[in-house]
């Protein structure tokens, strides 16, 4: 995986890198997977479409 | 954001960050994870604490380390990180616990007048979506950039 380039933010150089991290992102899955399912919901049952795309 | 936080950590993909909190119960991992969701250029915040050693995350603790302002700033500043490597990205995020969704909403508040110029902050309550306004207690919200459209039709 390439680090991204386009970092404008000053405040990247006060950040350190520790590729070990990206371990964690399939770890924390089946939370996720619960957010997803609420997400879902709210799209699927709100003016979601409506107010927030439109803006 | 000039205001005291923490130092933070990221991977290679800039879509985890990690930091500690530090106080009276001593150090605590502390990780902000952005996940794509099946909608274009979607991403889920889950935030909360974890094991370096095991992996177990937990979005429902509260750690009494009296550091919630520091804590929030940190969030805030790993939120900008994030649109700046990801400009088209639009943020949900859902408390896991009524508190931690106070804690959202406490944020947002706080920094709304800061981010207003750049980003558009929507709430979610009672089943329907609207401009976040203060004080208003929101079951979710979502952030993203001004002017930038939600493609429905492209997952």
């Amino acid at each position: 995986m390439e680090p991204k380039k386009n970092r404008t933010l000053e405040a990247w150089k006060d950040v350190t890198i520790d590729p070990s991290l990206d371990r964690f992102l399939t770890l924390h899955s089946p939370i996720i997977q619960e957010k997803i399912k609420s997400f879902e919901d709210t799209i699927k049952n709100s003016n979601f479409l409506e107010v927030v795309g439109k803006n | 954001m000039h205001l005291p936080h923490y130092k933070l950590t990221t991977g290679i993909s800039s879509s985890i960050f990690e930091f500690t909190s530090q106080g009276p119960k001593g150090e605590i991992p502390k990780i902000i994870i952005f996940s794509r969701l099946p909608r274009n250029n979607m991403f889920n915040l889950a935030f909360g604490d974890i094991d370096l050693q095991t992996g177990i995350f937990n979005d429902k603790t509260i750690s009494g380390n009296l550091d919630s302002e520091k804590v929030l700033v940190t969030v805030v500043n790993a939120l900008f990180l994030f649109f700046d490597e990801n400009p088209h990205a639009i943020i949900y995020a859902k408390g896991s616990t009524k508190s931690r969704t106070r804690l959202y909403r406490m944020g947002i508040s706080k920094y709304i007048q800061e981010i207003a110029d750049d980003f558009q902050v929507f709430g979610e309550r009672n089943g329907l979506w609207e401009e976040f306004q203060v004080n208003i207690d929101y079951y979710s919200f979502v952030i993203k950039r001004k002017s930038l459209k939600f493609d429905q039709n492209n997952n």
